[in-house]
């Protein structure tokens, strides 16, 4: 036997060992999912929770046998929070791994940049962040489960007006993106009640004295305040409207119950409403088993991430239960998502790729945040 | 409509006297050593941090914590003309590139604070404790929260110590003497290295007025001192760069304006306007509204 024999045969020897490996893994078989998020770094805490609450479903879907028999086996990505890194991960992820469908980011750069690349691998991505332009992109592969502003600032709008009967509202928005979106839906979900504000009004986020618009809102004969900001602003208004005795019911955006607000607001913040989609004291069964797994495994709070992201493991889960492996079968069935009823309220996809419709109520009451109201 | 006008006044006055203090902080460096100090925004959050410092964790009372931190931030103050400026000053002096070094200097010192404040206190808005009522003031129809009254009462309180200070005492009349002429002034007796750094611990000093002053207005946080350095400097170039007065009565018509603009057009041109005054007048009056143009000497 000579030596190019010799390679032959070892070579014969190797593409069958490869082929009866590959047939192997395919007869027993996983189920390939990706997670991209932000692990490391300055505001990893959401990624990092995106990560905690997709490990808890597919362990517990794991432990019970898998999907249709097949275990789940979930690849998990940092995007550091930079694009450029989260383009790389996300291609790990679509070449490398082969996933059947990405979960993340919460975080709406790096999700816009890794969408770029599912889109061209044809893998469906659910994401977590809220810039509009994600589902704007003509991308049929994105699916997005956080209720994005207009969702939020509709159920605002509807609980101020129906449930607490106040028909004639002030807004009061900072003079950023999110004031301004905010404002518009709110403008809008009031149109659709054949209301009109009674007076907008805005802010700079370095301004500190609202004395000029608080006083313009109290004169206009408003009965109610819709403020859309963030939670430095929203303090110091709620602050500033009780020194003015400006005592109008407020209604705040979900930028505001942020960070160290109810430090910050302390007492002026009694009473007001803000709006959200997760609240760990939800009285809904679904939800306190969800907080009740989630704090036993992890010894630390669920945040409205992790929420979002049991959602859509969930959501996925049963997707590939019911159609198989096939990402383009997956998606649609996705998109057929009607009324599910999850931890963060209603999901309904549209064909643009919209799901979260969920939104709750949460009203101050001695400094601290309660659920008062949830949308069916 | 005529209270309302009063009313954006009055809060616009509270508003302005903090800026003029922080003009002042400008004004006195510019006028004794002809250098803009960049730092001086955040020299004005220390002030605002070491104010809720000592109320919040030492538990003084608050006209014990006034003396206090102006003492802590001028300190600061000082300290940073003898390890920042003057060795710079020194070694460059005379030089073209002179000014640029010295500037470049005061925006690193600026830097420098900022990230140690955020060290220190964390990167969160810190609130002041709940000192003033929260009942309102009322004077003719008008509502005003307590502590812009305060704000006013001290911030004319300080301002009025510093004319006296300038004006009647022999460390003040050597401030102005340095700051006039430096060579005449040394050989008339003047310490300029102590005048130096008495001009950097009074301006800073002015600067932590500012700061305790905004503490109960608005929150510290590690970047506050960015909007109110260029509001501060605005009102100084508006007064007359280098004049105690202009920078008063600049800070105090900034702010006035400020809020009459948000409350009878929009805040959204607040900005707008005030900057635009600011260009206008340096296309038209570059030397401020209280300075007279510099005389060229034959």
């Amino acid at each position: 036997m000579n030596i190019s024999k010799l390679i032959a045969a070892v070579l014969i020897v190797f593409v069958i060992l490869g082929f009866w490996g590959q047939a192997f893994s395919q007869s027993k078989g996983s189920i390939k999912l990706g997670s991209l998020s932000a692990l490391t770094g300055v505001g990893s805490q959401m990624g990092q929770s995106q990560r905690d609450a997709l490990v808890m479903v597919f362990e517990k879907i794991n432990a019970s046998g898998g999907i249709n028999g097949q275990k789940v086996d979930l690849s998990i990505e940092d995007d550091q929070l930079q694009p450029t890194v989260a383009v790389n991960a996300a291609k790990k992820l679509v070449y490398r791994d082969e996933v059947l469908v990405v979960f993340g980011t919460p975080n709406s750069p790096t999700a816009l940049a890794s969408l770029e690349v599912t889109m061209e691998g044809k893998v469906p991505q659910l994401v977590f962040g809220v810039a509009p332009k994600i589902t704007q992109m003509n991308n049929p592969w994105v699916l997005r489960v956080t209720p994005v502003d207009s969702i939020l600032a509709g159920h605002l709008i509807n609980f101020a007006v129906n449930e607490k009967k106040l028909q004639k509202l002030a807004i009061l928005h900072d003079s950023t993106d999110y004031g301004k979106g905010g404002m518009a839906s709110a403008v809008e979900a009031l149109s659709k009640l054949r209301l009109k504000p009674v007076i907008i009004e805005s802010f700079n986020n370095d301004d500190v004295d609202f004395s000029s618009q608080l006083n313009k809102i109290k004169n206009s004969g408003a009965n109610g305040m819709i403020i859309w900001g963030l939670h430095v602003q929203g303090a110091h208004i709620m602050n500033q409207a009780k020194k003015l005795g400006v005592n109008l019911p407020i209604f705040g955006s979900s930028g505001i119950l942020q960070g160290n607000f109810l430090e910050l607001a302390k007492d002026s913040a009694e009473g007001c409403y803000l709006v959200s989609y997760f609240s760990l004291d939800n009285a809904e069964p679904r939800v306190q088993a969800f907080v009740k797994d989630y704090r036993d495994k992890f010894k630390y709070d669920p945040t409205p991430v992790s929420g979002l992201a049991y959602e859509a493991a969930n959501l996925v889960a049963s997707a590939i239960k019911k159609v198989g492996q096939d990402r383009g079968k997956i998606m649609a069935e996705l998109k057929s998502v009607r009324d599910y009823m999850g931890v963060t309220g209603r999901l309904s996809a549209d064909n643009k790729g919209e799901m979260g419709r969920g939104g709750i109520i949460v009203q101050i009451k001695a400094n601290k945040a309660v659920t008062i109201w949830s949308s069916k | 409509m005529l209270i309302q006008v009063f009313q954006q006044i009055m809060s616009g006055f509270a508003i302005g006297s903090i800026y003029a203090l922080v003009a002042l902080a400008f004004s006195l460096t510019v006028k004794a050593l002809n250098a803009i100090n960049f730092a001086t925004g955040d020299i004005f959050m220390l002030g605002s941090y070491f104010a809720i410092t000592f109320l919040l964790f030492v538990k003084i009372p608050f006209w014990l914590a006034i003396p206090f931190t102006i003492a802590v931030v001028s300190l600061i103050g000082i300290l940073f003309e003898k390890i920042a400026y003057k060795p710079l000053y020194r070694a460059r002096l005379g030089r073209s590139e002179h000014h640029i070094i010295l500037i470049i200097s005061t925006i690193g010192t600026g830097i420098f604070l900022q990230n140690a404040a955020m060290l220190i206190w964390g990167p969160d808005a810190l609130a002041f404790p709940p000192l003033f009522s929260k009942e309102p003031i009322k004077i003719i129809g008008m509502l005003l929260p307590v502590e812009y009254v305060w704000v006013i009462a001290i911030a004319i309180f300080f301002m009025v110590t510093l004319h006296f200070l300038l004006q009647n005492t022999k460390i003040g009349k050597g401030l102005r003497a340095a700051a006039q002429d430096r060579d005449t002034a040394a050989l008339m007796g003047v310490n300029l290295s102590l005048a130096d750094s008495l001009t950097f611990g009074l301006s800073a000093a002015l600067g932590a007025v500012g700061g305790i002053l905004i503490a109960p207005i608005s929150f510290a946080h590690p970047t506050m001192g960015l909007s109110y350095g260029l509001k501060g400097f605005t009102a100084a170039v508006i007064g007359g760069l280098g004049s105690v007065r202009g920078a008063i009565v600049g800070g105090i018509l900034l702010g006035i304006l400020e809020n009459l603009v948000t409350g009878f057009i929009s805040s959204t041109y607040k900005d707008v306007v005030a900057f635009s005054i600011l260009i206008i007048l340096l296309l038209f009056k570059p030397s401020g509204l209280l300075l007279k143009p510099p005389q060229q000497k034959v």
